[in-house]
């Protein structure tokens, strides 16, 4: 299984051709500052944990920094660092084991709150993301609130477009499951 | 596409609308002002996820608490636990001995003890525990580091051998955790071929491991890419397969990027401890654990652990 994906190439040294690191320094903050509001968020909505989040994208940052001297199209910066990100976040989920899910209980003021957790469960169709599976929440999250097209997704997630489809599709399929579930629960 | 399906996607796109998500917080960006020095010192991925992510994100974490404090004293209502590190009571440490395996072409010698010492200790500051410590006793080396990790895992980490090798395998994929005939596929290069190893990010923003090769490592590998183009590479620790590259192209400079895809099956965290035991080196023979206790060295009855599943 390993072997299908993994791949083994020359790692030239970019020293030569790389400008000075101060440089190199600007050039990448100023591409990740007008992006961090949107890393903060995709990453808090699929985490579901502000903390979390800002550790996620701390992360991303610096494996991005890293890395910058591999990105060959500057256009794709933006679909570069979102990558980055998710494999990280997938990652935590994966490390969690499931996606935490907490109701919300009555005597806990709700101001107080993890603001993308509040947020998720303010509504009954997002608070069924928490039962996803971690590419599922992430494929609906990109879709839904990134606005994403399906081919800008599979970009960010490595997978194909066909790919794509039939996890958006199984994923909307399960949320209409709960959301039928809950309704039904609710009316008895 | 059914109504249904079209009414769930507009209801979907609404729900994530409806308001707004709170922005960034200030800590990320005084983060992204000084990612250079971060990255400089920083291992990426730790153990817990939880990071400490410099003299910056302390300083505002401790702003962020001074905040939660006092509205906390202004506010009469039941305060939300803050999810901020508290100071709880220490956990009693995890203690365990090992004994090296000595064999005729490395008999026992104290510097082999001392030099096991270090590369425990070395491994345990690599995934972040800095407070342990690895000592020699009489015959045997002793670790012991605090119980608040997941200790079977550190004590699979730090228990392996974390000898390398770099082996063709031919035109066969070969899966991961599949255990590396030597006779069959003699190793290219080994442990001592490499200078450096990290993790990197590759073209498509997919996490990679970077392996150095020394002088003669990098002549060998560039002899053999040359002419096997197409062919995959085991990389084995303590001869079990972790991954399994196919070689894309020629590798001349000695510089060995391995994307690890999102099939690999290799977690960051995974990825992080094995570019640590390629940095730090093999132990120059086995060790064997002989007992394992959760306590201090006081004497007294001490819960024993699980055997280790190495």
């Amino acid at each position: 299984m390993g072997s299908l994906s993994a791949i083994v190439t020359d790692r030239a040294p970019t020293e030569e051709v790389r400008p000075t690191d101060a440089d190199r320094r600007d050039r990448f903050v100023a591409a990740a500052r007008p992006a961090l509001d949107r890393l903060y968020r995709l990453a808090g909505l699929i985490l579901a944990d502000a903390h979390e989040a800002e550790d996620a994208v701390q992360d991303a940052l610096v494996l991005a920094f890293r890395g910058y001297d591999r990105l060959r199209d500057p256009g794709r910066f933006d679909a570069w660092l979102d990558r980055i990100l998710v494999n990280g976040c997938r990652d935590r989920l994966r490390r969690r084991g499931v996606v935490r899910f907490v109701p919300l209980a009555p005597e806990v003021d709700p101001a107080g709150r993890d603001p993308f957790q509040s947020f998720l469960d303010r509504d009954a169709l997002l608070a069924g993301l928490s039962r996803l599976t971690a590419d599922e929440r992430i494929v609906v999250i990109l879709r839904f609130w990134a606005d994403l097209p399906l081919d800008a997704i599979g970009d960010r997630l490595g997978w194909p477009v066909g790919t794509v489809k039939s996890r958006l599709h199984r994923a909307l399929g399960r949320l209409r499951e709960n959301l039928t579930t809950d309704a039904t629960e609710t009316a008895r | 596409m059914t109504d249904a399906r079209i009414a769930l996607e507009v209801r979907l796109h609404e729900s994530f609308r409806r308001e707004g998500l709170p922005s960034a917080p200030a800590a990320l960006l005084d983060a992204l002002d000084h990612v250079a020095e971060v990255a400089a010192t920083r291992q990426v991925v730790r153990r817990s996820g939880r990071l400490p992510w410099s003299a910056i994100g302390i300083a505002a974490m401790l702003a962020v608490g001074g905040g939660l404090a006092l509205f906390a004293v202004g506010n009469p209502r039941p305060a939300v636990p803050a999810p901020l590190p508290s100071p709880s009571a220490p956990l009693a440490p995890v203690r365990i001995t090992y004994d090296p395996m000595w064999t005729a072409e490395v008999p026992e010698d104290s510097a082999g003890l001392l030099r096991i010492a270090a590369v425990l200790r070395l491994r345990l500051a690599q995934i972040g525990i800095d407070a342990a410590t690895a000592q020699v006793q009489g015959d045997s080396v002793v670790v012991e580091f605090p119980g608040d990790v997941d200790t079977d895992a550190v004590r699979t980490y730090i228990g392996q051998t974390g000898r390398l090798v770099l082996a063709p395998v031919g035109e066969e994929a070969v899966s991961r955790g599949t255990r590396l005939d030597e006779a069959k596929y003699p190793a290219l290069c080994d442990s001592r071929h490499i200078t450096d190893a990290d993790v990197a990010i590759d073209q498509n923003g997919d996490p990679a491991l970077h392996l150095k090769l020394d002088g003669a490592g990098t002549k060998l590998f560039a002899d053999y890419s040359r002419t096997h183009v197409g062919s995959y590479l085991a990389i084995a620790i303590d001869g079990v397969v972790v991954v399994a590259p196919l070689i894309q192209n020629e590798i001349p400079g000695g510089d060995i990027e391995v994307s690890i895809g999102q099939n690999a099956g290799l977690s960051a965290e995974e990825l992080s401890r094995l570019v640590a035991i390629i940095r730090i080196g093999p132990l120059p023979v086995p060790i064997h654990e002989i007992a394992a206790a959760v306590g201090s060295q006081e004497p007294g009855p001490t819960p024993q652990l699980a055997p280790s599943p190495t």
